[in-house]
């Protein structure tokens, strides 16, 4: 695989490999070094590439051992704000105040959720892809996924529900 | 889609069980207007999903780094733990600073650590040396201050001098005046 190739084909992989690490990562800076690093590691096997069924999926799974090596590297827990402030930022005008709420409650519940769930909840929700090909990137069975991904949604949707009591008690 | 069958796929949706295609069947009722009130919050979830999707890796110092990075030459390979990581570096430029540090006090202290015997003696030797010639310099220079400020009186007598020459000449052509005999006597005298 030449450059051209290379810039053709993997390029484009970027900002999904992006939001699944920072997903994992929960730290933009941490996440572009992580794609960065993705991007040499698969240049370097560029001649071999061709013998991959599906170089996402490597790409993918590559980018999550390298966030998962990162988090068994840490020695602090990363208390990042910048996915909130960021929503906030780019909020549409229309929304009001309950809905940031709401969405940075999401973010929290996510945050709060196993690894595995986080990873499931990201491939399969936010970014549409088939059990399959996650089953591939987290190395899981596709019944342990569903599973996991029943999990993670029910604990969502346990933060909604206790926000909106919350809030029809206060209207 | 009626109430009914989204509530259904939803309970499907909650237990993993429904397919890429329902869940894009409920990501489009969720994205329409007009939504019943009992299932208002779901519409904040998948809107969450939706709008997570959009970001985009935009940096331009990600895409420069890339294509310094990433040349075409076969064969090449680019090892990762060269290329500079924020924590790596910090780390690495602590160590660095740490060892330097070790280094030039190891040598501050121990600067004899390195050095023979004998020339350790012929050191002590002229170390003593030096240290008398530095002390009696030291007093040579106090005294030469001294000695200057002295200098500096003798100046003030040179000028009381000049005084009395001019006293001495005021004499001399007096005694001319007064006994001009004498004074040619005494001139010729001298020759």
């Amino acid at each position: 695989m030449d450059l051209q190739e290379y810039k053709i084909k993997i390029y484009p992989l970027k900002s999904k490999l992006f939001r699944f690490a920072k997903r994992i990562l929960d730290h933009t800076e941490e996440a572009e070094d992580v794609v960065q690093e993705v991007f040499i590691k698969l240049w370097n096997r560029r001649d071999k590439l061709d013998e991959y069924r599906s170089v996402e999926a490597l790409a993918m799974i590559t980018t999550k051992n390298l966030c998962l090596d990162r988090i068994k590297a840490r020695r602090y827990p990363v208390e990042n704000m910048d996915n909130h402030r960021r929503f906030i930022e780019n909020m549409p005008e229309e929304l009001n105040a309950d809905h940031s709420d709401l969405i940075y409650g999401i973010h929290q519940a996510i945050k709060l959720l196993p690894e595995q769930q986080q990873m499931i909840i990201q491939l399969r929700d936010i970014e549409g892809l088939e059990f399959g090909e996650i089953a591939e990137i987290v190395e899981m069975n596709e019944n342990a996924i569903r599973v996991a991904l029943s999990r993670a949604r029910k604990r969502i949707r346990e933060l909604l529900t206790k926000t909106k009591a919350y809030d029809y008690q206060g209207n | 889609m009626t109430t009914r069958e989204i509530e259904a796929l939803l309970e499907k949706y909650f237990e993993g069980n429904t397919t890429l295609q329902e869940e894009n069947i409920l990501r489009k009722f969720f994205r329409s207007a007009d939504v019943p009130d009992h299932l208002k919050s779901y519409q904040e979830m998948f809107g969450f999903f939706i709008e997570q999707r959009v970001e985009q890796l935009n940096n331009p110092v990600f895409e420069k780094n890339l294509s310094d990075l990433l040349v075409d030459e076969p064969a090449k390979t680019i090892n990762i733990s060269a290329i500079s990581h924020r924590n790596r570096f910090v780390y690495i430029t602590a160590i660095a600073a740490t060892i330097l540090l070790m280094i030039g006090l190891f040598f501050t202290y121990n600067q004899d650590v390195f050095k023979s015997e004998k020339t350790n003696h012929l050191n002590a030797n002229q170390e003593l040396a030096y240290a008398e010639a530095s002390e009696a310099l030291m007093i040579v220079s106090a005294n030469l201050n001294a000695g200057l400020k002295q200098v500096d009186r003798l100046q003030t007598v040179d000028k009381a001098m000049k005084n009395v020459q001019l006293l001495n000449r005021f004499y001399q052509y007096q005694s001319i005046i007064i006994n001009p005999d004498e004074i040619q006597q005494k001139s010729i005298n001298s020759k």
